[in-house]
């Protein structure tokens, strides 16, 4: 029920926001925050339920299901039911020779397929092939940690189900969502146009959000991912700056192409050996068995997909234009939460729907020299940026190099680190984007040479502004150095990890060395910008007039300070989420899907 | 002789009984035409509610043809099948799908300021006598009655795109819609008459079974498929007999383009999957399977519909991305559209050699969504074309703010025709592109997948401009009954992208 009411509890006040009068501004803006807030309350839950290790998993769930769905089934296929399902892997290569029977040219039916036709001629196929799912999914690597499962029927002609749950990968991300939505909405409340379309879009972006992170139909996720678009193509462009409408179409075609990409690869996933299946678990439990070929086909196929959204050099390009454009409050859940439902498509779909094909040396290489070009390339846009949103947004595609590099690596290290700098990145982007907007609303322009000696004039924005400069940084002590510095132990040790090892291609050790300078680069624009906005002893004419952070910004800001600084010296406290899921999908992954 | 007679009456008489529908829309064509002469001050509204009255009459004598099977005017010549129409599940669909569209379009018509004040008596019966046409094309077995209904269905068509006298953009599509369409027809029934040459029968049945038992050459029966197939495409305003659609679409009047967009390319489709079904196996409707597929071996249908298909798509979206007359550019949208649903046709034929037969599914359900979403969006289009008096992209801009509940709308048609979720349009598409990726046609889906994101660029340009740009104008008042039945269009479209699962097995059951 958790996920749930938090994915459709923002749908609802959307429906509410839509239906309150345009003229009362106040009461829209509460009316929304009320259920920002009200979606966090779950997932607030759910965060520390999971901690707990609270509540079934998805395993237990499963089967929990599939006896169900056993037991539902017509009388007289039960029996014949219950004999199939108990030899699953048999079962798999069965009803792919019943799919081939069924479309093929062949007339006489083989021993093996008479029990199926038997159950199919006692109308409880359907019954016989979702229970075959459910078995498959929970036998899945991922089922052990997924928690909070919600299963229920939503297209049986296709298979498709409401498949929602959760675990050490997604539930920071979902956390990340929530709190991030509370604070933007209370940032936003300068908005004084269209106030009612900017948080009824809004809404509906944070259901879109939530759901991507929730689901595991792939169907669902499908629709969710869809979902997202079209408030962002609204939201920057109708309250974005002066080339906005440009922005919001390119961001929108960029992403969309990526998508279809991954709806051929889903179709694909469907069709293949006859399987009918949209169920994620399903598919990962026997996707090690698929030919190379095909894994391989599938991976790039969902690596379009996603590595727009991450962004990877060289699909990044329609990020500059976006962040930069859009308003402060998107910038933050573009940069914070966006950019991770392609990092976390990586972990959740590609990885495990195409294991073999994720270790082998082209796609290692391939991950890694991006990652590579990420960090550096980016680091060097952001250095000559003159717009301060846009070297923001430059050292966005710099930090989520790191993401790629430690996902190449595929050690323990390299894992954990790639995923907390998803979740770091999240928290300490958000935040220099708010501070930018801080700085923007007094100073109605981002022209970075025009800064100086702000610290002077606004020194408690001064002092949330080093905090989060310096945690982007990767500043020890902060939360930023702890995912770079596991990044760069896990890829470091990748060589030696895997050195003799036939399935995985190690991540070679020169890319570890062309990545470092990166963090010189970084170190080097964000202390540059530090001193040319912040420090200085002249205090301008024109800065004399800023207030300092009044009451709401101070309200967003704070919370994302305080999580720099604490994950950054007990960064525990958020690895203990995700260590038993990265390090089962790790395991999974290495060992070619288990099989 | 005698018994040659009483045959014929038999077969008559018999076939007068089946034929009831047909005869209303003729009675109705002619009530129209008499009423809108001689009833004293007509008013625009009293003919639309004769024509709504007989439409529906006529779908309710239809209503019994669905549990019927069997042909119309047909009879037996030895131990073969003969006959001139066909009665069937799927015949029986697209001719309720051809009824609802000419009544949905009645509303846009009677509301559209091209017609007020001038005398709708004509302007029904065409539509009517065009509809007749396609109940001909969609039941039509023999192959003059195909002929004879894609004709009829034309020349309806060609008169009541020019039917504003006062407007020259209606005459000159008129004008290119008569010439296009004469020469589509001239190629058409070339073809036609090859194939009667070759097998000396006009039924589909016999045909395909001459065309077993002697194996006719090759060069003529490519030719003769090619020539044929140039007729259908025009019907279905596919590439590469898709160049009248611009211009027709763009002059004729609003109402009229809203149903040619719908009704003629279902006509047009209806007709092409008949002929296929009958050509590939010769198992189509009330045809027993002949065996093994010499005219599929002789020649790649399959094929060739891809590359249509394929065509249609790329040619449609791309050209549809300079527009800036929405019509045009719904019109281009539309010969994509016909693309992507030559999709499913070469599924078919190329599935039509297994047991299993092809599915003929994904069409169906497409159609049902085609209709919803794009009546919607020309609803519309109509109603701000005739209250502005301009369809230029520009024309829309500031829609959000003027008309909100109209802005809506027409974004929820859009994105059902672009193909996102939650939208009938998605679900259809999905469906669409899982029986290429099924029948090995990857590259298909592929390239359908492109040219959805292609296709986003000119729909959002709209989108864009009814939400992004602003205009002096005032607000548009489209009236509730605008809204009423735009709901009726749009909530369908939601409807079939959320809670599809029983369409899947309705559109099924439609198939042969």
């Amino acid at each position: 029920m958790l996920l749930t009411l938090a994915i459709f509890l923002p749908l609802v006040g959307m429906a509410v926001v839509l239906l309150l009068p345009s003229a009362n501004k106040n009461l829209i803006r509460w009316t929304a925050t009320a259920f920002a807030a009200a979606a966090f309350l779950p997932i607030i839950a759910l965060t520390s339920g999971y901690g707990a290790q609270e509540g079934e998993t998805a395993e237990q769930t499963l089967l929990i299901k599939r006896d169900a769905v056993v037991a539902a089934a017509p009388a007289a296929a039960r029996d014949a039911i219950l004999a199939l399902l108990k030899d699953p892997q048999k079962l798999t290569g069965q009803l792919k020779a019943w799919s081939d029977h069924q479309h093929g040219p062949t007339a006489t039916l083989s021993d093996d397929l008479k029990p199926i036709a038997a159950v199919e001629a006692a109308h409880g196929f359907a019954s016989l092939h979702e229970a075959w799912e459910l078995t498959l999914a929970s036998r899945s690597a991922l089922a052990k940690d997924l928690r909070y499962v919600e299963y229920g029927n939503w297209i049986p002609a296709f298979n498709i189900h409401y498949f929602l749950a959760s675990d050490g990968l997604s539930i920071p991300l979902i956390f990340l969502t929530g709190l991030l939505w509370v604070l933007c909405f209370v940032y936003s409340y300068s908005i004084e146009e269209g106030v009612k379309g900017y948080f009824a879009l809004f809404l509906l972006l944070e259901t879109g959000l939530l759901g991507v992170f929730s689901a595991l139909d792939f169907f669902l996720f499908y629709v969710f991912w869809e979902i997202v678009l079209l408030p962002m193509y609204f939201l920057i462009g109708y309250w974005g700056g002066p080339n906005r409408l440009y922005a919001a179409i390119k961001f929108f075609i960029y992403t969309l192409v990526g998508s279809v990409l991954m709806l051929v690869a889903m179709l694909a996933l469907y069709w293949k050996d006859g399987m009918d299946t949209f169920n994620l678990l399903t598919l990962t439990s026997v996707a090690g068995g698929f030919d190379m070929h095909f894994q391989m086909w599938i991976f790039l196929a969902l690596f379009m997909g996603f590595a727009i959204k991450v962004p990877v050099f060289p699909f990044h390009t329609w990020l500059p234009d976006a962040h930069v454009q859009a308003p402060t409050a998107v910038s933050v859940v573009l940069a914070g939460v966006l950019l991770k439902m392609g990092g976390y498509g990586f972990y959740r779909f590609s990885y495990t729907l195409a294991p073999d094909a994720g270790v082998s040396q082209a796609m290692v290489l391939m991950i890694g020299i991006l990652g590579l070009i990420n960090i550096v390339y980016g680091a060097l846009c952001a250095m000559a940026q003159k717009d301060f949103k846009s070297l923001v947004a430059y050292s966005s595609v710099s930090h989520m190099g790191f993401v790629l590099l430690g996902m190449a690596a595929m050690t323990t290290e390299g894992i954990q680190g790639s995923v907390l700098q998803m979740f770091n990145h999240g928290v300490s982007s958000a935040m220099m984007f708010l501070l930018v907007g801080v700085l923007y609303e007094r100073a109605h322009h981002r022209d970075l040479d025009r800064f100086g000696g702000i610290g002077l004039q606004m020194p408690y924005y001064t002092g949330f502004a080093i905090i989060g400069f310096f945690a982007s940084l990767g500043l020890p002590g902060l939360n930023g150095f702890i995912s770079e510095a596991l990044v760069f132990m896990g890829s470091y040790n990748s060589a030696e990890f895997f050195a003799g090892s036939s399935a995985v291609f190690a991540l070679p050790r020169w890319i570890v060395y062309l990545a470092l300078p990166g963090v010189v680069l970084t170190a080097g624009y964000i202390l540059w910008t530090v001193q040319r906005v912040y420090m200085g002893t002249a205090k301008k004419e024109e800065y004399k007039t800023f207030k300092d952070l009044n009451w709401r910004e101070v309200f967003s800001l704070t919370p994302l300070a305080a999580m720099c600084i604490i994950f950054g010296v007990a960064p525990a406290l958020i690895l203990d989420y995700m260590n038993a899921t990265l390090d089962h999908l790790r395991a999974f992954v290495v060992s070619g899907g288990g099989i | 002789m005698g018994n040659d007679m009483s045959q014929v009456q038999d077969v008559i008489s018999r076939g007068v009984a089946g034929f009831v529908p047909e005869l209303i829309l003729c009675g109705l064509v002619c009530v129209l035409l008499l009423a809108d002469l001689f009833i004293r001050g007509v008013k625009p509204r009293t003919t639309a509610w004769i024509a709504t009255l007989g439409l529906l009459l006529a779908g309710i004598a239809l209503w019994p043809r669905l549990a019927a099977s069997g042909e119309i005017f047909g009879w037996m010549q030895g131990n073969a099948q003969q006959g001139l129409m066909v009665t069937d599940r799927f015949a029986w669909f697209f001719q309720m799908f051809f009824l609802a569209t000419a009544l949905a379009t009645l509303p846009m018509a009677v509301d559209h300021a091209a017609f007020r004040a001038r005398r709708m008596g004509e302007y029904h019966a065409l539509v009517v006598a065009a509809t007749l046409g396609m109940f001909l094309m969609a039941g039509a077995v023999n192959l003059l009655v195909a002929y004879l209904g894609i004709e009829f269905a034309s020349m309806a068509s060609y008169i009541a795109t020019a039917f504003d006298k006062r407007d020259r953009r209606g005459s000159e599509g008129g004008l290119k819609y008569v010439v296009y369409g004469s020469v589509a027809s001239g190629v058409m029934i070339y073809g036609l008459s090859l194939l009667y040459g070759m097998t000396g029968s006009l039924h589909y049945g016999a045909i395909a079974q001459q065309l077993q038992i002697h194996a006719a050459s090759d060069l003529g029966l490519v030719t003769a498929a090619l020539l044929v197939f140039g007729g259908f495409a025009y019907k279905m305003a596919a590439f590469p007999m898709h160049f009248w659609c611009p211009d027709v679409y763009e002059g004729a009047p609003t109402p009229f383009t809203a149903y040619l967009s719908v009704a003629s390319k279902a006509a047009g489709f209806a007709i092409f999957v008949r002929f296929i079904a009958a050509f590939t196996t010769g198992s189509g409707p009330s045809f027993v399977a002949f065996g093994t597929v010499p005219f599929e071996a002789s020649f790649g249908w399959p094929t060739l519909i891809a590359a249509a298909a394929a065509l249609s798509m790329t040619v449609g979206n791309l050209a549809a991305l300079w527009q800036t007359n929405v019509k045009r550019m719904l019109a281009y949208s539309s010969i994509a559209q016909a693309g992507y649903l030559l999709m499913a046709v070469a599924v078919y034929a190329a599935g039509q050699g297994r047991p299993s037969g092809g599915d003929l599914g994904p069409l169906i359900f497409y159609f049902v969504a085609y209709f919803f979403m794009n009546l919607g969006a020309f609803h519309v289009v109509s109603v701000v074309s005739s209250r502005t008096g301009a369809e230029h992209v520009e024309d829309f801009a500031g829609l959000g703010r003027r008309s909100p509940w109209m802005a809506f709308g027409l974004v929820v048609c859009l994105l059902s025709l672009l193909g996102m979720p939650p939208t009938g349009g998605f679900t259809g598409k999905l469906q669409l592109l899982q029986a290429a990726v099924e029948n090995h046609l990857v590259w298909l889906a592929v390239l359908a997948g492109i040219n959805t994101a292609i296709s986003a660029f000119y729909y959002f340009k709209l989108i864009r401009c009814m939400y992004l740009h602003d205009s002096q104008a005032g607000l548009l008042n489209a009236g509730t009954t605008n809204g009423v039945i735009l709901a009726v269009f749009v909530v369908p479209i939601l409807v079939l992208g959320l809670a599809f699962s029983p369409f899947i097995e309705f559109s099924r059951s439609f198939g042969f």
